[in-house]
């Protein structure tokens, strides 16, 4: 059967994408009340227009563009594409109004890196920005990250075998719970949990570094939003660098990790099922990667005598590679040493670990714990199958909530994705060559855009070519929606354009 | 009601309670967490130790 969307598609995918609108609208009210409380004036204006603007442009889309046409998955997925397109481009409003951008496309570019949880920054003088303005990039990671989790566990797995092998290379069809509103709802449960738990904690790490104690709590808010969906924006220029306290560091680490923590994994351990947490083949490659990566980083920096003492280049290397793996992109150094002082052993570990990434159905972008998981117990299938006489029936099998036994199909998939990702990298890395920066900066720079590591070299600054933010901000939307829902959208696209509509 | 409570009210499986599911989350993350740290600090020491 040929894809052949008509018009009542398109007023689908306009109807749901306006709920999305209007949804992000209301969450501006948030930054807005915050805006007329502390009395900043220039701000609630900004964030009064944007609530304006979303509000209306998403009611409209829902009363002009009501369609009792089915749902199909097709339509989740280009809904989802759409919306992560759609709702930066009016949270990009207020960031503009605020004067710390110098285009709308930076506005765009900072939304983008917040809903999709990147972390690479556009903004001039962070550290005067007004706090509500500041408290909306943060939001932003928290919706956009929630958001893509419920996306991914609802829509794409309810959709089981219908989105084929893409998705089935995560090795997980099921739901997390039996239907998509208790699923969703867990996913919040499991945000408002941690958050209340979370930003207690940083509130105190906070404070006792100095901070005085309602300043403290407006950053431990912000950090948890930043280090749990794993985005990377901070409240200040010098992200976690800022406070100088190991105990902030240490806070925040457990934070990360439970970010990158696939909702399965969570949803076993608030049932008081620890040992899936060492059963479980993600948390076994993610535990693997991290010691394997953390150990050639050591060696880099003790090659390079980067830190003189042991106890810092522990402290400034397992922190960096847990959030470069997490694909957090907080930071506790200023990013240009990684090229000048980390020599090249330590920054390859970095990207390395924003490549992998944490695991699926979680906020973290990347490849994905499950797939490199897969992908290897294949291998020693394939491996185990050479040495094994002819006749011999190999066996592999791996544990994701239950034991499983590992299909062809499932390696097959697995290793697709990989290979999309790798060229989604390269491709990103081309175009920074192209523009004259080293391979190092531009590869470094590409896969934190793409895997939404969100670390910098320094490459992305407000002054960067144009083109390489819009080639950033697409591989970023590309990225988050691990290609399917792009695909999706673009099929459509390509209807349009061919006139088949 | 004599067999227990039903429909909507009997707890279904996939409730926990906020805080008490939270803690339980975050100490198993953090104590793996904590494993992580060891194991990586042990392994440094043995790296320091060789350079």
């Amino acid at each position: 059967m040929l894809f052949r969307p008509d018009h009542r598609d398109f007023r689908l995918i306009g109807y749901y994408s306006g709920k999305v609108i209007f949804g992000v609208g209301l969450a501006m009210l948030i930054p807005l009340v915050m805006a007329v409380l502390l009395g900043e004036r220039n701000e609630s204006y900004a964030f009064a227009l944007g609530v304006g603007l979303a509000v209306s442009a998403g009611r409209a889309a829902e009363l002009f563009l009501y369609t009792r046409h089915p749902l199909s998955t097709s339509h989740g997925l280009a809904i989802v594409a759409a919306s992560w397109l759609l709702a930066p481009v009016f949270a990009a409003v207020p960031l503009l109004l605020s004067g710390h951008y110098v285009s709308y496309l930076d506005a765009y570019f900072e939304s983008m890196s917040g809903f999709a949880t990147i972390g690479l920054t556009l903004v001039n003088d962070l550290d005067h920005l007004a706090r509500s303005m500041n408290l909306w990039r943060h939001l932003m990671q928290f919706l956009g990250g929630q958001g893509i989790v419920v996306v991914v566990l609802t829509i794409l797995a309810s959709a089981g075998g219908r989105i084929g092998a893409l998705y089935t290379g995560e090795g997980r069809e099921e739901k997390i719970l039996p239907n998509v509103v208790r699923t969703a709802r867990f996913i919040w449960r499991v945000a408002v949990g941690y958050f209340l738990i979370g930003s207690l904690l940083l509130w105190l790490a906070v404070w006792s570094a100095g901070l005085p104690a309602f300043t403290a709590l407006y950053h431990a808010m912000n950090l948890f939003m930043a280090a749990f969906d794993t985005g990377g924006f901070a409240t200040q220029s010098a992200s976690v660098g800022f406070y100088h306290s190991p105990l902030v560091e240490a806070v925040l680490l457990p934070i990360m990790v439970a970010g990158a923590a696939s909702f399965a994994l969570h949803y076993q351990l608030w049932q008081r099922r620890g040992g899936e947490l060492y059963r479980n083949i993600e948390t076994r490659t993610l535990a693997l990667s991290i010691t394997g990566l953390l150990i050639i980083t050591v060696v880099g920096l003790a090659r390079t005598a980067t830190f003189v003492d042991l106890a810092p280049l522990f402290r400034h290397g397992f922190f960096q590679i847990v959030s470069a793996h997490t694909t957090t992109g907080l930071a506790t150094v200023p990013g240009r040493l990684y090229v000048t002082d980390w020599g090249v052993l330590a920054p390859a570990m970095i990207v390395s670990a924003m490549a992998l990434g944490g695991m699926a159905g979680s906020t973290a972008g990347g490849i994905k714990a499950i797939r490199v998981g897969l992908i290897v117990k294949g291998l020693r299938r394939d491996i185990r199958k050479v040495l094994l006489p002819e006749d011999a029936v190999v066996v592999e099998t791996f544990h994701s909530t239950t034991k499983r036994i590992l299909r062809n199909e499932q390696v097959r998939a697995a290793a697709t994705i990989l290979l999309l990702w790798l060229v989604l990298y390269l491709a990103g890395g081309l175009v920074g060559l192209f523009y004259g920066y080293d391979l190092q900066l531009s590869l470094f720079e590409s896969t934190a855009a793409a895997s939404s590591g969100g670390l910098s070299v320094g490459v992305v600054r407000p002054d960067l070519e144009w083109p390489l933010k819009v080639l950033y901000i697409a591989q970023m939307v590309i990225g988050r929606l691990e290609f399917v829902a792009v695909f999706a959208l673009a099929g459509y696209l390509v209807a349009i354009v061919r006139g088949e509509v | 009601m004599p067999d227990g409570r039903r429909g909507a009210d009997r707890p279904q499986r996939g409730d926990v309670s906020l805080l008490r599911g939270g803690l339980a989350g975050i100490l198993a993350v953090t104590v793996a967490t904590l494993v992580l740290a060891a194991v990586g600090l042990l392994i440094s020491f043995v790296v320091a130790l060789v350079y």
